[in-house]
């Protein structure tokens, strides 16, 4: 029980520093600046009809380089709410190196392993990069990704 | 208080930036490179000088074990064997031995208590090492030169000056002197990390003895050049039963592994052939009950025949997902012969995902097996970023999602970004004249599926594989797969399965148990069920 109370304080404290890192981030006004390179794929998965997946690539055209993370990654409905769910800025499975005791918690293994298992990346000006992310479907269809203070359109379902 | 002083700890770790250290939370291996020069598969010695270990029952347990007239000759040999006596710690036997010695073990239970009294990752020791490159926090061969059974209850270390070549202890003979591995037990602590660590211990040779309890691996072979696994038995160990990592000229042999949350057998970062020739072999495992009977990560060069992986949550792994591994991407290893079935056993429900969260591995029940690694419950073969395989003449049935899945793993992540490593896994695997979806009998046990391929690649192909409906005519997606040699024209992968598998690296066995669209933990219904 210790463990998991020491675990959601840590979780706690890297959102907060999240928020310095997007404060730092461009202003306001750079929302919708990160652009679909093609519309994305949305879809349910076959064996999980209550899930929805999102999978595209992303360009940053937001004039400064921008660092992602999946921490921040949130998919907001279109009345407003969150819904629960998961990402990565990647377009293919991957794991990390597992000690004793299996995964590091998450944005806790090197940057190296973040970047590679695409937790947390750096996407320079005018660079694309991979993005999928998954989330629980429910009565209000998801309308955006919302990544820190930048947002991008999630289009309808284009998959059954 | 005390927590108070962790939080803040932590707190003050976290806000500097610091990285989160700590071996429970890294993978614990150092850089290591492929053994150089000729070496063989060590061959078994009966004679030659040998110390002898024992335990005080050891006596009473050879009468027990050889009873009867028909064993006379044998348990008097045994025991004029065990009359040269002179150790209680197979690690006191190992730190004396010199090069080509043999080490006999008499039946017992072996605890190595001295082995135990040393502290753990003592800073002592050395510092463990995070370089932050994809390698995760590890102790250097020095760590473990000054300290053997820090981090090991045994260590056979065969390089004294650290200067990369066996120069001590090599070619030794470890060998249990029971009827059965299991009359050898030698049991972890299941706080350090191997039970047995042959480092550099060039030649090495294990046989006979039953390994249990290690918080990492029951028998672990690094660096070395010609070893010989034999006659083995591992269990319950926290991640892996027997692995090896950048050796080669090995052989195992005649290996029972289960219990084990990671896999049974481990070949990682096997011998760089690259299809010219196999550097080590691997025959007559039986490895069940395990999360994976097989695991490979950049697994190459290893021929696997004759064994069986069964009744896991997948049977067998080969694969190029982590970084730090070297022999990336995992090429030209052949399976033949063997039986990979039933691998539907779920260690990923609900009530094992939430017994096992919170509990250290010391704290958990000895026979509890906490999965490790995510896998696709269900599965046979799942082979992802693989090259120029060969998997033929295998009998592979009744794993309720798929016979074999192959899919692509981009060079990114594995930490190389480059256009060209982006397309260069998923090549050139053939599959060829595999009985698929039938027993030996011929009898029917379909798998959910024989294929589920993402149609990445060039070069991949199915010929002649058997099915009760007939000679190629697996069940399939895509419905059509490429016969021999494949289609040489790279092809994309299908972006819906590879996005169907990325909620599943979310899981995490104490913050994300069931990540959200991730369909691979729930149990797929037997195909008949259908």
């Amino acid at each position: 029980m210790r463990r998991r109370t020491v675990a959601g304080i840590a979780a706690a404290v890297v959102a907060a520093g999240a928020v310095g890192v997007v404060a730092a981030a461009p202003g306001d006004d750079a929302s919708d600046r990160l652009e679909w390179t093609s519309p994305p794929l949305v879809f349910t998965p076959p064996g999980a009809e209550d899930a929805r997946i999102l999978t595209g690539e992303l360009r940053n055209d937001t004039g400064e380089d921008v660092e992602l993370r999946v921490d921040q990654l949130v998919v907001r409905a279109a009345d407003g709410t969150e819904q629960d769910g998961n990402g990565r800025f990647v377009q293919a499975f991957g794991h990390g190196l597992y000690g004793p005791g299996g995964p590091p918690a998450p944005l806790m293994a090197s940057r190296f392993d973040q970047a590679r298992l695409g937790e947390r990346v750096t996407v320079k000006q005018g660079a694309t990069r991979p993005v999928t992310v998954a989330w629980r479907h429910k009565a209000s269809p998801a309308k955006q990704l919302v990544l820190g203070q930048l947002t991008l359109d999630v289009p309808a379902a284009t998959q059954p | 208080m005390t927590r108070i002083i962790v939080v803040l700890a932590l707190l003050s770790a976290l806000v500097c930036g610091a990285l989160f250290a700590g071996a429970a939370t890294a993978h614990p291996e150092r850089p290591t490179g492929f053994p150089t020069g000729e070496a063989e598969v060590p061959k078994y010695r009966n004679s030659g000088p040998s110390f002898v270990v024992c335990k005080r029952d050891s006596g009473t347990l050879l009468k027990k074990m050889y009873k009867g007239k028909k064993n006379a000759r044998l348990l008097k040999k045994r025991l004029a064997i065990l009359k040269r006596c002179k150790f209680r710690h197979i690690q006191s036997a190992v730190q004396r031995a010199p090069s080509d010695w043999r080490i006999l073990i008499m039946p017992g239970v072996y605890r190595e208590e001295p082995s135990r009294k040393v502290k753990h990752n003592d800073p002592a020791c050395g510092v463990l090492k995070d370089p932050g490159d994809g390698h995760g926090a590890y102790a250097d061969y020095a760590f473990h030169l000054k300290c053997p059974t820090s981090r090991n209850l045994i260590f056979v270390g065969g390089d004294s000056d650290d200067d990369g070549k066996c120069d001590v202890r090599c070619n030794l003979q470890m060998q249990g002197m029971g009827r059965k591995p299991s009359d050898v037990m030698i049991v972890g602590d299941r706080l350090k990390e191997d039970v047995i660590r042959a480092d550099r211990a060039d030649g090495f040779y294990l046989k006979g003895v039953h390994t249990d309890q290690a918080a990492f691996n029951g028998v672990d072979v690094v660096e070395t050049n010609g070893f010989r696994l034999e006659d083995l038995v591992s269990t319950y160990n926290q991640n892996y039963g027997v692995l090896s990592f950048t050796s080669d000229n090995g052989l195992y042999q005649d290996i029972e592994a289960f219990g084990n949350g990671d896999s049974g057998i481990y070949p990682g970062s096997g011998p760089e052939y690259h299809c010219n020739g196999y550097g080590i072999e691997i025959r007559r495992v039986n490895s069940y009950g395990n999360v994976l009977g097989y695991s490979g990560t950049a697994g190459n060069g290893t021929f696997v025949h004759d064994s069986k992986f069964n009744r896991n949550s997948a049977g067998i792994s080969d694969d190029s997902f982590a970084s730090g591994h070297p022999g990336m991407p995992q090429d030209c290893s052949k399976w033949e012969g063997n039986e990979v079935a039933s691998n539907n056993v779920n260690f990923f429900t609900p009530e094992i995902q939430q017994s096992c969260a919170g509990t250290t591995f010391q704290e958990r029940p000895r026979e509890k097996v906490c999965p490790q690694f995510q896998v696709p419950v269900g599965s046979g073969f799942i082979l992802y970023g693989v090259n120029r395989n060969l998997i033929q003449d295998n009998l592979i049935y009744d794993n309720h999602r798929s016979g074999i899945r192959l899919f692509w793993v981009p060079g990114a992540i594995r930490g190389e970004n480059g256009a060209a490593a982006q397309l260069d896994t998923s090549n050139g695997n053939v599959f060829r004249a595999n009985r698929m979806g039938m027993r030996a009998d011929g009898s029917a046990a379909p798998n959910g599926i024989d294929v589920f391929w993402d149609e990445q690649g060039s070069g991949n192909c199915w010929e002649g594989n058997i099915t009760p409906a007939g000679v190629n005519a697996l069940t399939s997606d895509p419905a059509s797969l490429p016969t021999c040699p494949g289609n040489p024209v790279q092809q994309p992968a299908n972006a819906l399965k590879s996005a169907a598998e990325v909620p599943c690296a979310s899981w995490n066995p104490e913050t994300n148990q069931n990540p959200v669209g991730c369909t691979w933990f729930t149990s797929p219904p037997a195909p008949a069920a259908k």
